[in-house]
């Protein structure tokens, strides 16, 4: 029995199917590192939201003890235990103890945090400014709030006093 | 022969697209899961922190409301300034107690809880809604106060917060339980009321038993010795002035409606 065979048509059937081969099993290496990719970033992005909720959770409870602090102030030559939230709220009413305030806060967050306090109308504290939004491609200048970033808290007074950390790292 | 590859090769993209789609789907799942918990994760501490921001408030305006309602009680002597037996003391402008014009236990409690509740509801007004709490409308919520013993309560239903969150992969809905609840313990803010009754039965008898004396003023001087007040005192004519301050300071918004801290001042003129 004589077998003819066309060796050269043989060869391009083996490269052919060789290739084949190749661009299958990119294509498999190509979505699979597309995949471990999509799953990887979902981490990411989980460890992200859970690291600045622990640290944002920590400023807020730190400043919320803060406010509560007790320390004891001299009136008239009398001295008398008061909250750190009084203190700030007096420091609008006398600007006497606005030196007291402000060592108090250095004790309590040095150099680490970027703190405000100020007395504000309730209308004044929502502020719109303009951000830039890409919106297909396309930058768009739009209106937006601008929103109070770190950890807060309002005093009553007359003007509700708005106390405001914000750590200098994150910024 | 050729077929029979031909059929490897389609077994091989079949099993490839097989392998290719479980690790799609696995992966979208778990991504979707992954950012789920974390957005929730995030939700859950706001709303944690809303809570403490808005109770930090809410307790800083009872505190405040309470001193505001013991300044204008004191203010009118803690009398009923409608009761036509109550009269004004012209030379001082201060309000003259007798035994049929003095502070009554119900009435000073009443008018407590009436000014502490204009005062509280001022300064629910003023609560700011900004960033996260905007649409939540927490100055809506309708308080009742109750005054027992020496704590006023203040209740209001249960606020249900919620929102709705929109991810690349789903949207859904949240909700939180505000307990709006504040009890505020006056003894603890060194506010008494017992005290304006205490004032006159203390000073009405020291007046008695002084008044034929030859310096009657010194003599009620040294009757009296409140815990938590000074107390001056001046003849004019036949009857006793008395101005008492606390030795506390108090936040209060003054008769001119400025915020100050002060000691709360009680005037009164006493009949023989």
């Amino acid at each position: 029995m004589i077998k003819r065979q066309n060796k050269k048509g043989q060869a391009g059937d083996i490269i052919q199917d060789t290739v084949g081969l190749i661009v299958v099993a990119l294509l498999l290496i190509v979505f699979f590192i597309i995949s471990s990719a999509f799953w990887g970033f979902g981490k990411k992005e989980m460890q992200t939201i859970t690291t600045e909720n622990i640290l944002q959770n920590q400023e807020h409870l730190s400043l919320y003890s803060w406010l509560q602090k007790t320390i004891e102030i001299d009136i008239n030559g009398q001295k008398q235990e008061i909250m750190m939230a009084d203190l700030i709220r007096l420091s609008k009413i006398d600007y006497n103890y606005k030196e007291t305030l402000d060592q108090e806060i250095k004790k309590a967050y040095g150099n680490l945090y970027d703190y405000n306090v100020e007395a504000k109308n309730p209308e004044e504290f929502d502020i719109l400014s303009y951000e830039i939004i890409t919106i297909g491609g396309v930058p768009m200048i739009l209106p937006a709030v601008k929103q109070t970033t770190g950890s807060f808290f309002y005093i009553p007074s007359n003007e509700t006093i708005f106390v405001n950390l914000e750590i200098l790292n994150l910024k | 022969m050729k077929n029979k590859k031909a059929g490897i090769f389609a077994v091989g993209m079949v099993l490839g697209m097989i392998i290719f789609i479980g690790i799609a789907w696995y992966a979208f799942s778990s991504t979707n899961k992954n950012i789920n918990s974390g957005i929730e994760i995030s939700d859950a501490t706001n709303y944690k922190n809303l809570q403490n921001t808005f109770s930090f408030y809410m307790n800083g305006v009872a505190k405040l409301s309470s001193t505001q309602s013991f300044y204008d009680i004191a203010k009118q002597a803690a009398i009923n300034k409608e009761n036509s037996n109550c009269n004004v003391y012209s030379e001082k402008n201060y309000f003259m107690w007798s035994s049929d014009c003095k502070p009554e236990q119900q009435f000073i409690e009443d008018l407590f809880v009436e000014k502490y509740n204009q005062s509280f509801y001022d300064f629910l007004q003023k609560y700011p809604e900004s960033g996260f709490e905007s649409g939540f409308e927490l100055q809506k919520i309708e308080y009742i106060h109750n005054l027992e013993e020496e704590i006023i309560k203040s209740t209001a239903p249960i606020k249900v917060l919620k929102t709705e969150k929109a991810t690349a992969f789903a949207t859904y809905n949240i909700s939180y339980n505000l307990n709006p609840i504040i009890n505020l313990n006056l003894s603890e803010q060194e506010i008494y009321l017992d005290d304006f009754i205490d004032i006159y039965h203390t000073t009405n008898l020291a007046v008695q038993e002084c008044k034929e004396q030859q310096n009657p003023e010194i003599c009620i001087k040294n009757k009296l010795n409140f815990k938590r007040w000074t107390t001056k005192i001046q003849k004019s004519s036949s009857n006793f002035i008395f101005e008492l301050k606390t030795n506390k300071y108090f936040f209060f918004k003054d008769s001119e409606g400025r915020q100050d801290f002060k000691q709360i001042k009680l005037n009164f003129v006493m009949i023989v």
